[in-house]
């Protein structure tokens, strides 16, 4: 069986904010699926690890939440990004980048 | 930032959580139901549409468990279970509860208050600004054994003006005043001092201003005053430029320092510049004046100790006839308040914290036993799955509560205490009204709570955690005790180890304070008032004028009914303030290398001596026929005579005072009186009659008199008299001599009750802890006990076994304490008189009062078990 793999540590806090930036208020659902969609099905949200990132985001003040209806009339939490969290995912995107710039630069230069 | 934010978001959702519990099961249904939705819509039947939303959630509970840790803090909600769980704890038994906390309070509220005193006294800064570059500078002359001089002027003008290692070198001497022109004559305490002595203080005025340089010269007439007199003046707003009577003459007042400002010494009122001329500048012969100065930025005391060294020798080698031998020497200020009290406070703090000591053993010793009987409760939780970090963190949860509670009676009691000491104001604390529950403190009250619950828990918690689950239930309570007894006849050993210290210090003290108190001080104080006149220089300048004054009050005040005696002198018995003069006893050689003959100086009038009961040991007193022209006389106490006529009588040789000619004929040899501090005899004395002193200077008499009732009833009569031969005459320093007999022995007093009670509160925690031990040790073994009387053990033999092993425990301990006590009695030394520090009667009897008081300890309880019913006893469990 292809076993999916879980997120790694630490890039599950960005890739909630990145979701929330580029689709808007989200539930915890939807931010899960959207996540495992990105990433082709490789990846597997892990619910236990998804609710306590997000209460952490919330503790942080980088997204709020608010009861609402889903597209299917049912009641659900929405979670959207304060403009601390705006400010947040450009910093966190930018440094993403340029670590794994180095990490691939390390990778390839090894050979040569 | 963000961090700490969330930190708050958790710590209070700790707290109030039932809304949010709900909101998260809802979140996680509606995502669950989002899911099924979505499969269906992908097109799953109903029933596989749950069963993959079901897998894809995994277990909801733990789903929940992990949001929840990241809601609140584990930790907090941990401390709130175990503060729950040791409340109840504590509901469960009152009695314990009660105990420890009493206990606790009762060790930290002694500490506490002692450290108040420590903060006032020894670690907060003295009330002048950069205090610790405060300096005195005593003249020494060592080979005379005087190491604590006031200088002369000529010797503190030379040091001022070549040392440079100070900012300002100054100089005071004691000036008594009297005020007057005002509605109440007074007697103040004065000084003379140099001009720049507030500079060298830096302290400021309240108003107006303090001297300038050049002021001390004859003829100025500037004085400072304090708040305290111009509050006393009516706290008049124009103060400054009004004029004030000292002394007879006119002064101006200049200044007014701030409330609380003092210096030298409490009591002074005015400052006055030093009226100087450039003779009196230069004089060497009186030491009289006290020298301190402020060190430069940068100069330690030890180099300008060297600096003023090199000055004094210089000075010593320009001036031999009245330099030789002096030195100097420089003491820090805070050494010079504090140096003699020092090790008195440590040593209150150190019984205080021994004591304490033993408050956690007794309260480890319970803790144990109680661990003991709630082994079975531990052993259950810790196979319901509590860990042991989990397990010795809610027994410590419970001795820190413990201890806290502790703590805040002992704030309690320690804020009782420093009212009292500051209301008490006892001389000998420095700074005892500045005591006060400062931050420090409280602060150290709450280190010492956390300290002693850690303390008195550890042990038992660390015991609990230890036991072995299965052997406790097997054995129904009870599988743990050889252990535990162990440890708790060692906590018992330690107690009365600390207990032995304890009472050997009091015990040292309560006997040096008996000894003191059962000397004979050379007077008898029963009945005798005392009270000083002082008369103005300026106005009574000669010993005529003053015997207008002193001769018909006396021949009034003898006539009053019930007055048995009255009489006049210089400086009533333990006054302390010994003029010294060097004298030339006739015919007595001494080489050049030993120190020129000295005798205190005393003005007496007849009747004196008859007042206060000091007895002559041969010849006779003054009398009435002494007068300025009959021959002048003498009378010498029997230390003179020791000294300048060791096996010869004195009475008809002659002495005199180093560059007078008046030569004076003994009279009289009377006994030695006590110093003031009443361990030490007095140096060689010389008394003079007022008619023929030759120090027109000397105006000032203590008028005693003895009477039949209190003499304090004579008061108003006597102020009276005064009043009609000159109204401008304040009394002062009224006492009766049995109030200055206890003034001398209060200090050893106090000391004497406060570890004395502290030794004895650590008796009976002691002996608490020996009967604790031992019935607990024989409740545990009521069964042996029945089956063993049942099988017909004599109960004297179970008797004696068990006080023979618990009487083990106590010698042991009294071993280890004697040991320790000889090590630490000697840190008490200075305060014991009449006894040796390690007194070897004194050690015994602590150690006899302690085997003693715990064989009754013990036979209580052992008794009470030989005393059961063998079959009752066999079947209890």
């Amino acid at each position: 069986m292809n076993r999916k793999n879980d997120v790694w540590q630490g890039t599950l806090a960005l890739m909630v904010l990145k979701t929330l930036e580029s689709l808007g208020p989200q539930h915890g659902y939807g931010i899960a699926r959207r996540i495992e969609q990105t990433s082709g099905d490789q990846l597997a949200v892990n619910y236990g690890t998804l609710y306590p990132a997000l209460l952490k985001l919330e503790q942080e003040g980088f997204i709020a939440s608010e009861w609402g209806l889903s597209d299917n009339n049912r009641k659900a939490k929405f979670y959207s990004l304060t403009r601390a969290g705006r400010k947040q995912v450009s910093k966190e995107t930018a440094q993403w980048a340029q670590t794994t710039e180095i990490l691939a630069r390390f990778l390839t230069g090894g050979n040569s | 930032m963000r961090r700490f934010r969330a930190f708050w978001l958790r710590a209070a959702s700790s707290v109030g959580r039932k809304s949010a519990e709900s909101d998260m099961a809802a979140e996680i249904e509606s995502n669950f139901e989002l899911h099924i939705a979505e499969n269906i819509q992908r097109g799953m039947d109903p029933a596989a549409a749950r069963r993959e939303a079901v897998l894809r959630f995994g277990n909801p509970e733990s789903v929940k468990e992990s949001y929840r840790d990241r809601r609140s803090l584990p930790a907090l909600q941990m401390l709130s279970q175990d503060l729950t769980y040791a409340f109840r704890t504590f509901q469960k038994s009152p009695g314990f509860t009660l105990a420890a906390v009493v206990t606790l309070a009762l060790g930290i509220g002694a500490n506490t208050a002692i450290f108040s005193v420590v903060d006032a006294a020894l670690i907060r800064p003295l009330p002048y600004p950069s205090a610790d570059r405060l300096v005195n500078v005593w003249a020494t002359a060592s080979r005379r054994g005087i190491d604590h001089s006031q200088t002369s002027a000529g010797d503190y003008f030379d040091w001022h003006d070549h040392a440079s290692s100070f900012e300002a070198l100054a100089s005071h001497a004691s000036w008594p005043m009297n005020l007057t022109g005002v509605a109440d004559p007074l007697h103040l305490s004065g000084r003379l001092v140099s001009a720049n002595f507030f500079d060298a203080l830096g302290v400021a005025p309240e108003r107006g201003r303090t001297f300038l340089r050049g002021e001390d010269k004859p003829g100025n007439d500037s004085v400072v005053i304090s708040h305290r007199l111009w509050v006393q003046l009516g706290s008049a707003g124009d103060i400054i430029g009004k004029t004030l009577v000292l002394n007879g003459g006119t002064s101006v007042v200049v200044g007014v320092m701030p409330a609380g400002f003092h210096y030298p010494i409490r009591e002074t009122d005015v400052w006055v510049p030093l009226p100087l001329d450039a003779k009196n500048r230069a004089f060497r012969e009186g030491h009289w004046m006290t020298v301190f100065g402020r060190l430069r930025a940068g100069a330690s005391i030890e180099s300008a100790t060297r600096e003023m060294q090199v000055i004094a020798s210089r000075i010593e080698r320009e001036y031999p006839a009245t330099n030789s031998g002096w030195s100097v020497r420089l003491v820090s200020l805070r050494e010079e308040l504090t140096g003699n009290v020092r090790p008195v406070i440590w040593a209150f703090q150190g019984a205080a914290g021994l004591l304490l000591l033993m408050g956690c053993v007794n309260l480890a010793n319970l803790l144990l036993a109680r661990a003991a009987s709630r082994s079975r409760e531990l052993a259950i939780r810790s196979s319901l799955g509590a860990g042991r970090g989990r397990i010795v963190r809610q027994l410590l949860t419970e001795s820190l509560l413990l201890a806290l509670g502790g703590g805040a009676g002992g704030l309690l009691l320690a804020y009782a205490a420093v009212k009292a000491i500051r209301a008490s104001d006892f001389g000998f604390i420095p700074n005892a009204t500045e005591v006060s529950l400062s931050a420090a403190v409280v602060l150290f009250a709450v280190a010492c709570s956390l300290l002693v619950g850690v303390l008195f828990g550890l042990a038992p918690a660390l015991q609990a955690a230890r036991t072995d689950l299965q052997s406790v239930l097997k054995a129904g309570g009870r599988g743990t005790q050889s252990g535990v007894e162990r440890r708790r006849n060692l906590l018992v050993s330690a107690e009365v180890a600390l207990a032995f210290v304890l009472l050997a210090g009091g015990g040292l003290l309560v006997r040096s304070l008996w000894q003191m108190t059962s000397t004979d001080p050379g007077f008898r104080s029963a009945n005798v008032l005392s009270m000083k006149l002082m008369l103005p220089r300026s106005q009574y300048s000669s010993n005529l004028k003053q015997a207008a004054v002193f001769d018909p009050l006396l021949a009034k005040v003898r006539s009053m009914p019930g007055v048995r005696a009255a009489g006049a002198v210089s400086d009533p018995p333990l006054n302390g303030n010994d003029m010294t003069f060097k004298v030339v006893p006739e015919n007595f050689q001494w080489s050049a290398n030993e120190p020129h003959p000295e005798a205190v100086l005393r003005a007496a009038t007849p009747g004196y001596l008859a007042t206060v009961d000091l007895r002559l040991a041969a010849g006779r007193d003054f009398a009435d026929f002494d007068t300025a022209q009959s021959t002048q006389v003498a009378m010498i106490n029997e230390a003179t005579a020791k000294r300048y006529w060791p096996g010869v009588d004195p009475i008809g040789r002659r002495i005199r005072i180093v560059d007078e000619d008046r030569w004076m004929t003994i009279v009289g040899v009377t006994r030695n009186l006590r110093k003031r501090v009443l361990s030490e005899e007095e140096a060689p004395v010389l008394y003079v009659p007022y008619t023929q002193k030759s120090q027109p200077w000397l105006s000032w008499a203590s008028l005693v008199l003895r009477t039949d009732g209190d003499p304090r009833a004579y008061l108003n009569a006597i102020r009276a008299e005064i009043r009609g031969l000159d109204r401008n005459l304040p009394l002062s320093d009224i006492e009766t001599l049995d109030e200055v007999l206890s003034k001398a022995t209060a200090f050893h007093r106090l000391r004497a009750v406060l570890i004395g009670s502290i030794a004895g509160v650590a008796l009976v925690m002691a002996l608490l802890g020996v009967y604790g031990v031992l019935s607990w040790a024989v409740a545990q073994r009521t069964q042996e006990i029945g089956i063993r009387l049942a099988l017909g053990a004599p109960a004297g033999r179970l008797t004696r076994q068990f006080l023979g092993t618990g009487l083990v425990r106590v010698v042991a301990g009294i071993l280890v304490g004697a040991a320790a006590a000889l090590g630490v009695t000697r840190w008490i030394e200075t305060m014991l008189f009449g006894v040796a520090p390690r007194d070897p009667v004194t050690f015994l009897a602590v150690a006899a009062l302690l085997i003693a008081s715990s064989v009754v300890a013990m036979w209580l309880p052992t008794r009470r078990a030989l005393r059961i019913d063998p079959t009752i006893a066999i079947r209890m469990d």
